[in-house]
């Protein structure tokens, strides 16, 4: 018993102090265990610490640091009052404990202030990102309109009788405008990809008539350059898919216009092949051959980066967007991107696409047979006379279509209350009353009446899911006459 | 005329607290952040006009919930900081709360809020900061210095 006794004390001397003061907070006893501290003075002018101690009131303190002298320690306090004259305070040393403590601490708030950061900036990030595409979506819608008056009125001029010098006039106005126009939709689309709101819709439509338009366009674009423009439709490969037209194309022309800026000789040879096709699920490449510079294997990933240019494209045009959209849009229609490059040789883009094949694979009646539209009495609601009149230009060259145009939501309702019509081509941004009430109210008139939407703004989620609601179909700007037709026609089939 | 006043300085972790006092007692400053485990006592003495008075500086180990913090700490005290950090929302989000809860506790209402790192901020959420409506008496910087004399000398003169 007194062994245990003997090694208890000793165990508890190395570790615990014990001082007796006074009600002045005078030493009076000291074992000295932890640090030296004279008799006869004040235990405050040993550490600040006891300077806010009452000697009469019992209270305990954990984990507290003293640096006296030259010893840093870290103890647990307590204070015992004896009596009235007397209290006694045991200060157990617990340095080591708490300094391991300390080190899972300082981890632990570390950690948590770096993550706390990160996502404070992640925020930041992506409220900045927003505001960027709210304003690219404005910036854009107000650029579009515009662009589709100058496209409109450039054709339509085009097609009158001009002297040669005016056609050359001419043409570069349309060529530019139609390069500003690729720009500002990819600029647009991209920023659509960014914030989820670029919508893929699969119809029907008939590819290889796509591969055609685009055969003749690009044959035109590689003549220029004396290039040799190859096209070859897998003959496996069924005329029509379920798939998104307006996408595809896109694809198809972006690794095309990639093609014409890097190969000054040789030939461009675009490839659609069927790779699956099982009951209705078609699985088909498009691939993009040049003999172009290639691309040098250290720049490989570089080539789908936004704006990224390489040091060979310099003395080329565009935005450095068009492999980015490839890229992503290939990514939305759950494809593949691959391609290879050997420099001085040439590059192979191929994007491989998941689609479907229609019930069936007959034509159907096309909207640029002008019998087709049956004397169509149509309501155009726009505010903005540029869009007013592109639109009636168009309409116009058609002589089956009566057109009534109101530059307003309330004047269109009254409209709509005294007046049959076939179709009505809604805008979508108008004062007061924009497209989608004005549309609300005229629905309640008739809800049969079928409303096409146009818009040069996004077409999110919100907006497509009022398509059967209150819109048979929607339209986004800058459009061609046949986009246009065509619209018309599957709204009033 | 010499008194001593105990000031508890709390807060969540990672504010400044200690940087706080570290420029006030000793004018230093490090960016390299220590945590605090447990309470460091510091003291300063203060003059204000014929007065002096020792501020015992009770640096806490950081918190974002005054609850758990020791009472013995917090007990007896004359002034409280609180301290949070301007460029991180979580550690200001329950100041008024807090207030209530050491006002109703520890039955002491001199409590001074202070917004540090206020060099950190950007014009724009300097002005934010401004205009928020935070219950805020001081925005403060232990790096540059900023406001860090004037806040432990205004709890001093409310004490005196």
């Amino acid at each position: 018993m007194s062994l245990l006794k003997n090694l208890k004390e000793s165990y508890q001397k190395k570790n615990t102090q014990f001082i007796v003061i006074d009600n002045k907070g005078v030493i009076i006893e000291n074992d000295n265990t932890l640090f030296i501290a004279e008799l006869s003075t004040p235990i405050h002018d040993v550490h600040p610490f006891f300077l806010s101690l009452n000697p009469f009131e019992e209270s305990s303190y954990t984990c507290v640091h003293l640096d006296i002298n030259t010893t840093n320690l870290i103890c647990d306090i307590e204070l015992k009052p004896i009596n009235e004259k007397y209290s006694l305070i045991i200060l157990s040393d617990f340095s080591k404990h708490y300094n391991s403590f300390q080190s899972l601490a300082q981890l632990r708030n570390e950690t948590a202030i770096a993550s706390e950061i990160t996502e404070l900036k992640n925020k930041a990030l992506k409220e900045r990102e927003k505001f960027k595409n709210k304003f690219i979506s404005n910036f854009s819608h107000e650029i579009i309109s515009p662009i589709m008056s100058i496209m409109t009125f450039g054709n339509m001029l085009n097609k009158t009788k001009l002297t040669i010098e005016q056609e050359d006039y001419i043409n570069v106005i349309n060529t530019s405008t139609y390069h500003l126009k690729s720009m500002v939709n990819d600029i647009l689309d991209l920023s659509k990809i960014e914030t989820n709101n670029l919508e893929i819709l699969n119809k029907r439509f008939s590819l290889k008539k796509l591969i055609s338009t685009v055969k003749t366009e690009y044959i035109a674009k590689c003549k220029q350059k004396n290039l040799n423009f190859v096209v070859y439709y897998d003959t496996n490969m069924p005329n029509y898919v379920v798939s998104d037209k307006t996408r595809i194309k896109q694809i198809i022309n972006n690794l095309l216009d990639n093609a014409l800026k890097f190969t000054i000789d040789g030939s461009i040879t675009l490839k659609i092949e069927q790779a699956y096709k099982r009951a209705r699920h078609l699985t088909f490449s498009i691939s993009v051959e040049d003999t172009g510079s290639g691309i040098e294997k250290n720049k490989h990933d570089q080539i789908f980066q936004r704006f990224r240019r390489l040091e060979n494209a310099k003395h080329t045009q565009g935005a450095g967007l068009g492999l980015t959209i490839v890229k992503e849009i290939t990514h939305l229609l759950n494809g593949s991107l691959e391609f290879k490059s050997t420099p001085h040789i040439g590059s192979t883009f191929i994007v491989t696409i998941r689609a479907k094949t229609p019930l069936s694979q007959e034509k159907h009646i096309k909207s640029n047979d002008e019998n087709v539209f049956k004397n169509l009495k149509i309501l155009l609601v726009d505010n903005n006379l540029t869009d007013q009149l592109s639109i009636f230009k168009i309409l116009a060259k058609n002589k089956n279509f009566f057109l009534d145009i109101s530059s307003s939501g309330l004047e269109a309702i009254k409209l709509v209350k005294n007046n049959t019509y076939d179709l009505v081509l809604m805008d979508y941004l108008m004062p007061k009353l924009d497209g989608v009430k004005t549309s609300k109210a005229i629905k309640k008139i008739n809800k049969d009446l079928p409303i096409l939407l146009i818009t040069g703004s996004y077409i999110d989620k919100k907006l497509l899911e009022l398509i059967d609601v209150y819109f048979k179909q929607i339209l986004n700007k800058p459009f061609d006459e046949e986009t246009l037709l065509d619209s018309i026609y599957m709204c009033t089939k | 005329m010499e008194s001593t006043k105990k000031i508890v300085i709390l807060g969540s972790f990672g504010v400044g607290k200690t940087s706080l006092i570290r420029r006030f007692v000793t004018n230093e400053f490090t960016t390299d952040y220590k945590v605090t485990i447990g309470v460091h006592v510091l003291k300063k003495e203060v003059q204000i006009g014929e007065n002096k008075i020792s501020l015992i500086l009770w640096d806490l180990e950081g918190t974002d919930d005054l609850q758990k913090i020791n009472r013995a700490y917090l007990s007896g005290a004359h002034g409280y900081i609180y301290v949070f950090d301007l460029k991180r929302p979580s550690t200001y989000t329950n100041i008024d709360s807090d207030l209530v809860f050491l006002k109703e506790s520890y039955n002491c209402n001199l409590i001074k809020v202070v917004g540090n790192k206020v060099d950190l901020l950007t014009e724009e959420e300097y002005k934010n900061i401004k205009t928020s409506g935070l219950n805020l008496d001081f925005l403060s910087s232990a790096k540059s210095g900023d406001n860090v004399e004037d806040l432990f000398n205004s709890i001093a003169k409310d004490l005196m």
